[in-house]
């Protein structure tokens, strides 16, 4: 069983009361000029509910969507949770969804923060669906059900069916399998079962099939995150040169290297001067750029820093920034173009970066 | 990450400092909002200046400390 929470059933004619979370753009409001909106509450299913509320049939109803901006909860996680939490006890649901958030990474967040939140402090079951490297899913798997869904929004028919089967089954105190048969992401708990190889045979057994390049499967998942040790600190600020890097998508006018403004793969360098002095746009498509489009410094702080240079304060501004987006992109994708970034910047004799994220 | 794997000490600044902290970013700055990591964009240009030169001030202390993961700063 994946919970432990019994939940207390009701007459067979009365359906189970849900409650649905959805950010700014699938609650229906706007994009990014409504990421700042927050909490409201919609009387029965809006968005991907419906479909929600279509999959489950008679066994729930969906009697309230809570929706919210992704900033206002990014920017402010811990106390955006306990207003959301107070909010949906109030609404006494027996069952609470998330998204899915797919890839989107402040909607990922904000949709684990808040299932976890549902799941441990009102012992409700809580499910939510992201993909497999969307930040929120590492950090959440394990204190909510995190099904796993595909990397965008196309996929949302196949990710709420998974999301309502087990919403169902766990409703009814139905047994749920393991991650792997069921199509959930990893909770962290080991569920011990009893099969016939002992432990010592199953390992060697599976160190012969990699060597010999068969197919085997881990009993046990390392986690990926490369474990990287800090650089060790400049040595003279006096004589270094800073480079600024930003994943927030400035680019010269036309976007010449065709940065992408969503899971995107390519970095390109570009004279800081020079996107100053001329046309620039912001390839990015994840957040709202009207005050970065005001005023480039926000993102680059171009005038400051080359005021501390004229101070002494450190050696020189790189004349090159390098330029990406960072808006569901993979974890490969974000490897792959610090990479080239880090390069790029050694070759250089860059001594340190200010990277600035949005 | 990549940039400090090949020795050069960057400072990181974002408003979602969660990912950050996850990833394992050892000179790490709380950015103001999402939409403008370095400054608050409702003060007066100067102050909002000032403001974006705060944050420069501390990302270039923290280039010269060691980093320390699993936490972060507060401008």
């Amino acid at each position: 069983m994946m919970s432990d929470e019994s939940v207390e059933k009701t007459s067979e004619n009365q359906k189970w009361r849900v409650v649905c979370y959805l950010n700014q753009f699938f609650g229906q409001l706007g994009g990014e000029e409504k990421a700042d909106v927050g909490f409201l509450v919609k009387e029965g299913p809006i968005g991907p509910a419906l479909l929600l509320q279509s999959l489950l049939k008679e066994d729930g109803e969906v009697v309230a969507t809570v929706i919210c901006g992704d900033n206002y909860i990014a920017e402010n996680l811990q106390e955006a949770v306990e207003e959301g939490l107070k909010i949906i006890a109030d609404l006494k649901p027996s069952l609470f969804f998330s998204g899915p958030a797919f890839n989107a990474g402040r909607y990922g967040i904000a949709c684990g923060a808040i299932a976890s939140a549902v799941q441990e402090r009102l012992a409700i079951p809580a499910i939510t669906g992201l993909f497999p490297e969307n930040p929120g899913a590492e950090m959440y798997r394990k204190n909510a059900c995190v099904v796993k869904t595909g990397i965008n929004a196309a996929q949302m028919r196949q990710a709420l069916t998974k999301m309502a089967d087990i919403g169902r089954r766990l409703l009814k105190n139905e047994p749920i399998g393991s991650a792997e048969e069921e199509g959930y992401l990893p909770r962290g708990s080991l569920k011990n079962e009893v099969v016939d190889k002992p432990a010592a045979i199953r390992g060697i057994d599976m160190l012969l099939d990699k060597i010999a390049g068969r197919p085997f499967r881990t009993e046990l998942k390392i986690p990926e995150f490369e474990e990287i040790p800090p650089a060790p600190p400049v040595k003279d600020i006096k004589t270094a040169t800073i480079a600024l890097v930003s994943d927030g998508g400035a680019v010269p006018k036309g976007n010449p290297d065709k940065i992408k403004v969503s899971q995107n793969t390519i970095w390109a360098p570009y004279n800081l001067a020079d996107i100053f002095a001329n046309p620039f746009q912001i390839a990015h498509s994840g957040y709202h750029p009207t005050e970065v489009r005001e005023n480039l410094n926000r993102l680059l702080p171009m005038d400051v820093l080359k005021e501390m240079v004229a101070e002494g304060v450190f050696g020189s501004l790189f004349p090159i920034f390098c330029s990406c987006s960072g808006n569901t992109t993979t974890v490969q994708s974000c490897k792959d173009m610090g990479k080239g970034i880090a390069q790029k910047l050694f070759d250089e004799g860059v001594n340190a970066v200010i990277l600035t994220s949005t | 990450m990549q940039i400090e794997k090949l020795g050069i000490p960057t400072v990181q600044i974002t408003s979602i400092v969660d990912v950050a902290l996850m990833v394992g970013v050892s000179r790490l700055i709380r950015g103001y909002t999402i939409t403008c990591p370095v400054a608050d964009f409702h003060l007066k240009p100067e102050e909002e200046k000032i403001m974006r030169r705060r944050y420069m001030k501390k990302a270039i202390e923290m280039l010269q400390q060691e980093g320390k993961k699993g936490s972060y700063e507060t401008i």
